[in-house]
């Protein structure tokens, strides 16, 4: 398949089935269109005129061509004429002479032209349509139209094919001009319409990148902080459209460029969409600090501070705004201390500070008390965080950051935020205004991050050059040194001046001996000096001492001898200190330098880090033996194997080895999520590019090994998940219903979207962290949707992780190094891996499954918990209890993405089963279409059937119970009956009982009592307990059963009133003293229940109780209800359980302590002592029946009965209803409808079910 | 549809105690249950389809599942064997799960 072919291949399987529609339904219409409308290939009607020029046309020639003059049938004969196979039929050149004589006239040769041009371009189509190679065809057929009007043979097959072959060449000539004319028309048609829909798509998308490029352009030169508000918010709207609108184009379009715009734009946008939002946000924050906010120059403080202590107002008086950071001196962590009036300290703590740091809040440590000061020096902020400022910084910082930006995620600042910020700090000096982002960490979290970074350069620079104290020594006190000579020594003349030089002098050396000792024997620049100076300064302290001593004693020669040699010793002093000054200066701006990352030997280390963070050895790639040249030495080696194992014809080798080489040239990783989608792009564009490749080299092999890789990277891209933006927007979206479900107080709603919130956000959260489990794998309660408002996660928020999360982290550290260490197995298809590596395969997969299980029991653990929690305060019984379906379905939920897992990890490792991907896909997408329609159905059908149903028991339609005999009453209750239980027949469980329970106990009941009276004697009780319970669970029918619960009700009247007629009629109605009524209510109950249960649960019954006993877990004496308890917990079967519920339900009732296990067993054995001879009397009915058969009829059935059983319809086990059934299916012959009739009437009777087919047969023998 | 029946969701009903659940959650339950089905038993189904069967069953348009089921159908005689054998090995798997999930 050529690269075309397959692009047009996976195209046609992106089309949905109106897509085509959309492209062909156009095309089509002519076709379908009665005659009298002439298609406009432009898709409007043609004038009037033309048409009736082809009409004209149509009848002259049909009146040619059929000598007796009938009429045309309404055919479209233009075309038809033209592509008639039939050649006789076509007419003489002679007639097409005289035709085109007659379109003389421009507007019906329009026509005619229009007509053939309609013609071509449905032959054309036709044609490309069934071209495998599309794009040769349009080929040929450009150079076919060109030379249209000098048809060569080839174009006279053409010709031919569309009805000209007869025509002589002349004729052609003519009618090929205008195919060639409009030939070349209809190709750009369908090229248009049809060829290119990748290339339009293409088209399309291109054209709407670069309008979003423009608008981009546009957006680029603005300053966004001149826009209003409107505009502002006019242009994020814009930016929001065009986001959803550009696409990222399909991969399979040669269009890399475009793709590469349209994720540079959508970037672009994104960036500027931030920092409007910043700005908007900005103004709002401005907006609601207006009231507060300070004037430039003032100090707010409260009347307290200004009368206790003259704080920040003094020092602002004092100091003016410009200084102020000098009262901040002491400032160190989070505190500050300030002068207050005199001379008192007071320390705040920093309790805010605005974006730009000139708006300060404080916070008096003793006494509690706000204080808000502004104006203060940006780089107060800095200073606060102990790191020295300038300008550069400022950029670096801006650097770090945008180098970092992940480190804010999840801040409530984005980083372009707080970069616009800085931006800020470096624009604008004096604009007071700023974005308050005093509870954010982010600045702060950069800051430090700066801060740290700044203080290791400093110390290492600070090593290197010289030391900080030194500097500012030889800066500050030894300037005095330059005002020092001899003059003014002897100026000074007296001898406390001396003294207190000197002393001067000694604390400047002690200083600087202080300093030095504290760099031990490490090398600084400047040291040697540094040292020379101190013993230069030691001498001139000596001198001087000396100069005192003489001075004292009053020598003056000597005086003067020792002046000289002090005023020689301060000159080289002197000297000494503008050298080391001057070094220290150019080291400084080495050092300046060298934080702009001038410093060539930085570089180079950070360059060797970058490699080394790579992974690779930085000493390699200097001496050239780079990693890389391994790697492509193993590429090397690996093709060539490849192409030893192509001449052995070994594919299976082939096969390994590509997708070696595929892992080694691309490095892509199995798991999708750890591969980026990025990657995934390259891969495929790599992928595609090989396949180009060998398209190109005509290597039909590694074409279809590439085409199979291409596939399933795509079907891997299709997979990955929503991207985050996506998320973020469902996030919002869940958030507003959430808060609507709020409002309308819906808690069950609020629930499930809770839930839905809280999986989104740990889906946000795995991709912001790329799935890193390390944090929170599993949410934690930070994400927990009760205030669905914006999280905030505190820095210092500890996660308690719960025993399955740990478990999960475990896990999915295993699985990260397996994976790593295991790279290469991990492509190796199923049928190709060892033991040992099968082993590592299968060792990934179980971790992975246990992964999404520890996951699944964490997720359900803090749900739970939660809920716990909830009820532990609200106190709410039977939260808990209403959240274990959500438990429930969560458990299995959980056990369909494990196994899903499993069954994706099978198919990647399988060769075979990975080329199954988009198949099983697409049906598993369809079953889960149709079902989402189909499981939605029955609830609409069951509301019909509701409404239905209701309404057939209107008051007009329902029948008068009045003059109701108790037959009819009996027949309206089994109608109503039926028609309530097909509503909801739909294995609605948690109605279904109820409608059980109305119909079975009541109805039911009342019905069985009702036919059954002459064979079961009903006493009071037994009636009374009935109508109570069927009345009663009528009422629970709902309202939209209003008109038959209305009925029903009625009917239940009916019947008691029936009964009591009855009941007075039958004097041998026991009557029960009022002392034990109740008991033997409950006895009659249970009588009647097991009345009910066939023979075969009577004795399994009977088996259960037995065993039960068996086991000592009873005795005769056990009462009713332990006796059910214990039942119960029996681990029986489902018939079992089916035969001890009838006893089940009587375990509430407050008389079932007062019933013995022994009475039960009587009960049973009653019961089935009744059973047997109801079986036995029915045994003694059908036989009777058979008996009355003739011997033809009894042939017949027996006949029957055996063609039924070598069919395997039928077994000598099955019972008498299931034999009625089954040979109703051969009962269309009226002949053995004879013989089957009779057995009908016992359908369901009671005790029917223990007559078996073999019984049937026995009777029969006897019989005959 | 022709792979699923009414049998099949009722069997995952009962044996999943589904039952419990209300209408909603039921039903979004059974969708993953049974697509995940779909894939298990598709790929058994599949298991021996050629490159043209393949091309083949993709040329059926997503939205017929009918056509999709015939196909399958027609390939594989025991698919829907193949799907009801699933329907009962899921549900077994998927207890086995839940029953391993504490919370």
């Amino acid at each position: 398949m050529s690269k075309r072919e397959f692009n047009l291949f996976e195209e046609q399987k992106k089309l949905e089935k109106e897509d085509i529609e959309a492209i062909y339904g156009e095309s089509k219409k002519p076709e379908d269109e009665s005659v009298g409308v002439a298609e406009d290939t432009t898709g409007g009607d043609v004038p009037e005129s033309k048409i009736d020029a082809i009409d004209r046309l149509m009848d002259e020639e049909d009146k040619r061509r059929r000598p007796d003059g009938r009429k045309n049938t309404g055919e479209k004969q233009v075309s038809g004429d033209f592509r008639g196979k039939n050649p006789e039929e076509i007419q003489t050149s002679k007639d097409m002479d005289e035709k085109l004589e007659n379109e003389t006239k421009e507007g019906d040769r329009n026509n005619l032209k229009e007509e053939i041009h309609d013609q071509l371009y449905e032959k054309i189509k036709e044609e490309f349509e069934k071209a495998v190679d599309k794009e040769a065809y349009i080929g040929e057929m450009r150079d076919n139209i060109k030379n249209f009007s000098n048809p060569s043979s080839e174009d006279r097959i053409f010709l031919n094919s569309l009805g000209f072959a007869s025509e002589d060449k002349e004729n052609q000539s003519k009618i090929l001009e205008w195919y060639k004319e409009v030939g070349s028309e209809s190709l750009d048609k369908i090229i248009k319409k049809e060829v290119s829909k990748p290339e339009a798509v293409k088209i399309r998308e291109e054209e709407k990148t670069v309008e979003i490029e423009k608008f981009a352009e546009k957006l680029r030169v603005k300053n966004f902080e001149n826009l209003t508000t409107d505009e502002l918010k006019g242009a994020m709207e814009k930016i929001g459209i065009y986001f959803n609108e550009v696409r990222m184009p399909d991969i399979d379009i040669n269009n890399k460029g475009l793709i590469a715009r349209v994720g540079d734009v959508k970037s672009e946008l994104a960036r500027y969409n931030n920092e409007m939002k910043w700005i908007l946000k900005n103004r709002q924050q401005k907006e609601k600090n207006k009231p507060q906010e300070i004037e430039k120059g003032e100090v707010e403080v409260t009347e307290k501070m200004k009368t206790e202590a003259n704080t920040v107002a003094a020092v602002e008086k004092e100091a003016g705004v410009e200084n102020i950071d000098d009262y901040f001196r002491d400032c160190k962590e989070n505190k500050v201390k300030l002068r207050a009036g005199a001379g008192q300290e007071k320390t705040f703590i920093i309790t805010s500070i605005s974006g730009k740091g000139n708006v300060i809040r404080l916070k008096n440590m003793a006494e509690g008390e706000n204080v808000k000061t502004s104006n203060v020096n940006k780089e107060f902020l800095y200073r606060f965080n102990n790191v020295k400022v300038s300008k550069e910084d400022l950029v670096n910082l801006k650097e770090t950051i945008k180098e970092n930006r992940s480190l804010f995620d999840g801040e409530k600042l984005n980083s372009f935020a707080i970069e616009g910020t800085i931006e800020k700090f470096l624009e604008d000096d004096t604009d007071t205004s700023g974005i308050d982002i005093s509870d954010d960490s982010a600045l702060i979290r950069a800051l430090e991050v700066v801060k740290e970074e700044n203080k290791s350069k400093e110390e290492t620079e600070m090593k290197k050059h010289v030391p900080g104290a030194l500097i500012k020594v030889f800066e500050g006190p030894l300037e005095s040194l330059d005002s020092e000579d001899k003059t003014h020594i002897e100026n000074e003349g007296e001898t406390h001046n001396l003294e207190e030089q000197i002393e001067k002098y000694k604390i400047i050396l002690n200083m600087l001996k202080d300093e030095l000792e504290s760099y031990g024997d490490e090398d600084f620049e400047n040291r040697k000096e540094i040292e020379g100076f101190i013993k230069k300064l030691e001498k001139l302290i000596e001198l001087m001492s000396e100069l005192l001593e003489l001075k004292k004693e009053g020598d003056e020669e000597k005086i003067k001898a020792k002046e000289l040699e002090i005023s020689d010793l301060i000159l080289e002093l002197k000297k000494a200190r503008k050298e080391i000054t001057e070094k220290n200066k150019l080291l400084s701006k080495e050092k300046e330098i060298s934080d702009l990352g001038w410093n060539p030997d930085k570089i180079v280390e950070d360059e060797e880090k970058e490699i080394s963070d790579l992974g690779w050895n930085p000493d390699k790639i200097k001496s050239g033996d780079s990693p890389l040249a391994d790697e492509e030495k193993t590429l090397e080696q690996l093709k060539n194997k490849y192409r030893e194992a192509e001449e052995d014809g070994n594919r299976n080798e082939m096969g390994y080895i590509a997708e070696k080489i595929r892992a080694l040239e691309i490095g892509s990783e199995v798991d999708d999520k750890e591969t980026p989608e990025d990657d995934l792009q390259k891969q495929l564009e790599n992928l595609e590019a090989e396949y180009k490749k060998a398209e190109e080299d005509g290597d039909e092999e590694k074409k279809r090994g590439l085409m199979e890789e291409i596939r399933i990277l795509k079907a891997r891209i299709d997979d990955k998940e929503t991207p985050e933006d996506d998320l973020q927007k469902q996030l919002e979206k869940l958030k507003a219903e959430y808060e609507k479900a709020e409002e309308d107080e819906d808690e069950e709603k609020k629930k499930n979207l809770m839930e839905e919130i809280r999986i989104l956000k740990a889906r946000i959260d795995d991709k912001a962290k790329g799935e890193d489990p390390v944090r929170s794998p599993i949410g934690d309660e930070s994400d927990r949707p009760d205030e669905p408002g914006e999280g905030e996660p505190g820095e210092s928020e500890k996660i308690e992780l719960n025993e399955a999360e740990k478990e999960y982290i475990r896990k999915s550290e295993e699985i990260e190094r397996l994976r790593k260490e295991n790279k290469d197995i991990l492509f190796i298809p199923e049928e190709d891996l060892t033991d040992e590596e099968r082993k590592i395969v299968d060792r990934i997969q179980e971790l992975e499954i246990g992964r999404t299980l520890d996951k699944g029991s964490g997720l359900l653990t803090n749900h739970v918990d939660e809920l716990k929690r909830k009820v532990g305060t609200s106190r709410k019984e039977g939260i808990l209890e209403a959240q274990k379906e959500y438990i429930e379905m969560k458990k299995l939920l959980i056990g369909v993405e494990m196994l899903e897992k499993g069954l994706k990890m099978k198919m990647e490792r399988s060769k075979k089963e990975r080329k199954l991907f988009p198949s099983i896909e697409k049906l598993s997408n369809s079953i889960e279409n149709a079902l989402k329609g189909k499981l939605k159905n029955p609830i609409g059908k069951k509301k019909k059937a509701m409404s239905k149903v209701n309404e057939n028991y209107g008051s007009e339609k329902r029948k008068d119970l009045n003059s109701i005999s108790e037959q009819e009453l009996t027949e309206e209750f089994e109608k109503i009956l039926k028609e309530l239980d097909g509503i909801y027949s739909v294995s609605d469980k948690k109605t279904k009982p109820k409608i059980e329970g109305v119909y079975g106990i009541g109805i039911r009941a009342l019905l069985g009592h009702i036919n059954a009276r002459e064979d079961i004697k009903t006493n009071h009780q037994d009636l009374k307990s009935i109508f109570e319970k069927g009345k009663i669970t009528i009422k629970e029918l709902p309202d939209s059963l209003s008109n038959p619960r209305e009925y029903l009700s009625k009917m239940f009247d009916k019947a008691e009133d029936i009964f009591k007629e009855k009941i007075a009629d039958n004097e041998e109605t026991p009557t029960v003293d009022s002392g034990g009524e109740l008991l033997e209510g409950l006895k009659d109950d249970m009588k009647k229940d097991l009345g009910e249960l066939g023979i075969e649960k009577l004795n399994m019954l009977e088996s259960l109780v037995s065993a039960v006993k068996d086991d000592g877990q009873v005795s005769d004496d056990t009462d009713g209800k332990e006796l059910i308890d214990k039942l119960c917990r029996y681990n029986i079967g489902e018939d079992a359980k089916e035969a001890v519920s009838w006893i089940e339900k009587h375990k509430d009732n407050n008389e079932i302590k007062s019933i013995r296990l022994k009475d039960i067993e009587e009960f049973v054995s009653g019961a089935k002592k009744i059973k047997e001879e109801l079986v036995k009397n029915l045994k003694d009915n059908i036989k009777k029946d058979l008996e009355d058969l003739e011997e033809e009829q009894l042939n017949n059935l027996e006949n029957l009965i055996s063609v039924a059983e070598t069919s395997g319809q039928i077994n000598d086990n099955i019972n008498i209803n299931e034999l009625i059934d089954k040979l109703q299916g051969y009962s269309s012959s009226p002949k053995i409808k004879d013989v089957t009739d009779w057995i009908e009437k016992y359908k369901n009777k009671s005790g029917v079910e223990g007559i078996k087919l073999e019984d049937i047969k026995k009777f029969i023998d006897d019989i005959k | 549809m022709k792979l699923i029946d009414e049998k099949t969701t009722e069997y995952l009903i009962e044996s999943l105690d589904l039952s419990l659940m209300s209408e909603e959650n039921r039903n979004k339950v059974l969708i993953e249950v049974l697509e995940l089905i779909s894939k298990r038993a598709g790929t058994r189904i599949m298991e021996n389809f050629g490159e043209e069967d393949i091309a083949e069953f993709e040329a059926i348009s997503k939205n017929d599942l009918e056509k999709m089921e015939e196909f399958l159908i027609a390939k594989n005689s025991d698919a829907k064997k193949i799907f009801d054998e699933e329907v009962k090995t899921t549900a077994d798997e998927l207890l086995k799960i839940r029953s391993k999930i504490e919370v």
